[in-house]
């Protein structure tokens, strides 16, 4: 689905590259987490990804092909939900629908009422992004990512701006919806135990400059519940994780 | 708009006392052509009523009419020319900066020598006064747009037209709204001083003439029609704008939105 092929990127602001040489492959359908410590450049990743930033050497594929002759491929959710206050969610979720411009404005409303119901949100339409709450407003942006249309999704950090309760919700919320949509889902956290409950498969950045992401593949099957954490061999895998972001911190 | 009447009930109280303290000491000075009391300058404006309305007045409002019209599409252009372009913001917007520090009132005189007496030579005063304030406010506007939301929309495919028109237009429109409600009242002093250096006709220029004859109220009275003609005329887009915004609720600080927020808050339900 997803492919990196010795790609280097360099900021301008800065003297070293960092992204060094990096290559990784993400399967169809997978639901894979980047981790990292902070300011490692897993965003960055996720700029490369959707074209905000072009690599200085190197190659991105989707579907086998080099993402510059492609458009639409990738839905990218940022950490803030980004709506529009003067829109109301419906029509701040059909945006990328307006933009594609292809659509009727009765298909245009129509499909954001059923992207909308698909995330929970039915009826909550007519409302404004303020008179939702923190989670509900991360679903309608979730829901906007959606009618995007590509398979590809990349989500940055969606959840780490809401409280600790919220998020426990929220994750199993994605489960579920990823287990209906079954698109490829790369997703970057800083929280192990969020990675670890939600992908197939792990990359942990080795260090800044990102040079590799070495993968884990997560022992427990789906469907997953708060339990799923708690198996030993899961909290083998999340010590391990963890033992090796300090080593890097330090 | 943010309260209910009964929240102007202090200021209206306080005009009041004001205009009584006025009255009094007028009364006491007993000396009409250097301080006329409110009574006698309303009752000057209403004979003075014929030529103050049917000439004096349409001629100021077409200079600020011609003159705002001026300023909202030089001061518009040039906000989107810089936010457009980078270098056209770094070349312009120093010596925007600067024109300000240009006495306009006292380059007035000079308008006239070029312009004479009629209405160009005000327009420009009142556009140099003007145009400042809405270009300004307006780059504001499209400064004040998160870069994160223009990247998003990026990745959703939109060129540089579609996120003017989704995401930076409507972001602008209360900038812009401000910019022109502080215009306003600016382009009728740009008027006024333009008419009261030299012209024919106009607010300014009959306040003017009333001082050589020495009648105090006569210089009052089109001082009070231009302080009301600015009021009505901010009343008017105040207006306009909350019908703008009704409409697609324009920013979270818009009014109406304001309102509704606060209504729904109690019934938010915490949901994730």
């Amino acid at each position: 689905m997803l492919t990196f092929k010795n790609v280097t990127f360099q900021y301008k602001e800065e003297d070293f590259s960092i992204i060094d040489h990096l290559s990784f492959h993400v399967d169809d359908g997978e639901f894979v987490s980047i981790i990292g410590p902070s300011g490692c450049g897993k965003s960055t990743i996720f700029r490369l990804v959707n074209r905000l930033q072009d690599p200085k050497s190197g190659e991105i594929l989707v579907d086998g092909m080099p993402i510059d002759s492609q458009k639409h491929y990738c839905g990218y959710m940022p950490q803030q939900d980004m709506l529009l206050p003067w829109r109301t969610v419906v029509k701040n979720v059909r945006l990328p629908l307006e933009i594609q411009g292809a659509f009727s404005e009765s298909e245009m409303n129509q499909r954001a009422e059923q992207a909308l119901a698909a995330v929970g949100l039915e009826g909550q339409g007519r409302k404004f992004p303020k008179e939702l709450s923190g989670g509900m407003r991360q679903r309608a942006a979730f829901a906007r990512t959606l009618l995007t249309g590509s398979n590809l999704l990349l989500l940055d950090e969606p959840f780490s701006a809401l409280d600790y309760l919220t998020r426990l919700t929220m994750r199993e919320w994605l489960l579920e919806q990823w287990e209906r949509e079954r698109k490829t889902v790369l997703f970057v956290t800083h929280d192990v135990e969020e990675a670890l409950f939600l992908s197939n498969r792990v990359l942990a950045a080795e260090g800044a400059p990102i040079t590799q992401l070495r993968s884990f593949r997560i022992p427990a099957g789906y469907p997953r519940t708060p339990e799923t954490l708690q198996q030993s061999e899961m909290l083998v895998q999340k010590e391990q994780l963890i033992a090796m972001l300090r080593r890097k911190v330090s | 708009m943010r309260q209910s009447n009964q929240g102007n009930l202090p200021a209206a109280m306080l005009v009041l006392a004001l205009l009584m303290l006025w009255q009094i000491v007028a009364m006491g000075m007993d000396a009409a052509y250097i301080l006329p009391g409110p009574v006698q300058v309303v009752l000057r404006l209403w004979e003075l009523r014929v030529p103050l309305f049917c000439v004096h007045l349409p001629a100021t409002m077409a200079v600020v009419g011609v003159g705002l019209v001026i300023s909202v599409v030089l001061g518009l252009g040039l906000a989107v020319l810089m936010d457009g372009h980078p270098a056209a913001e770094k070349a312009l917007y120093p010596l925007i900066i600067a024109s300000q520090t240009i006495p306009t009132t006292a380059l007035a005189p000079l308008f006239v020598l070029w312009f004479g007496y009629g209405l160009w030579s005000k327009v420009l005063v009142t556009v140099l006064m003007t145009f400042f304030p809405i270009t300004i406010t307006v780059f504001d506007g499209f400064r004040s747009v998160k870069t994160e939301m223009i990247e998003l929309l990026f990745t959703f495919g939109a060129d540089k037209q579609q996120i003017f028109r989704k995401l930076k237009l409507p972001a602008v429109l209360p900038y812009f709204f401000s910019a022109i409600k502080m215009s306003v009242p600016l382009s009728i002093i740009g008027a006024a001083i333009g008419e009261w250096l030299g012209a024919q006709r106009g607010l300014g220029y009959f306040s003017r003439r009333m001082m050589t004859q020495l009648d105090g109220a006569g210089v009052f009275a089109p001082i009070l029609l231009l302080s009301v003609a600015a009021m009505i005329l901010v009343a008017i887009v105040s207006i306009i704008e909350k019908c703008v915004i009704t409409k697609e609720a324009v920013l979270g600080e818009a009014p109406i939105y304001v309102a509704k927020e606060k209504r729904s808050s109690k019934k938010r339900n915490v949901t994730a």
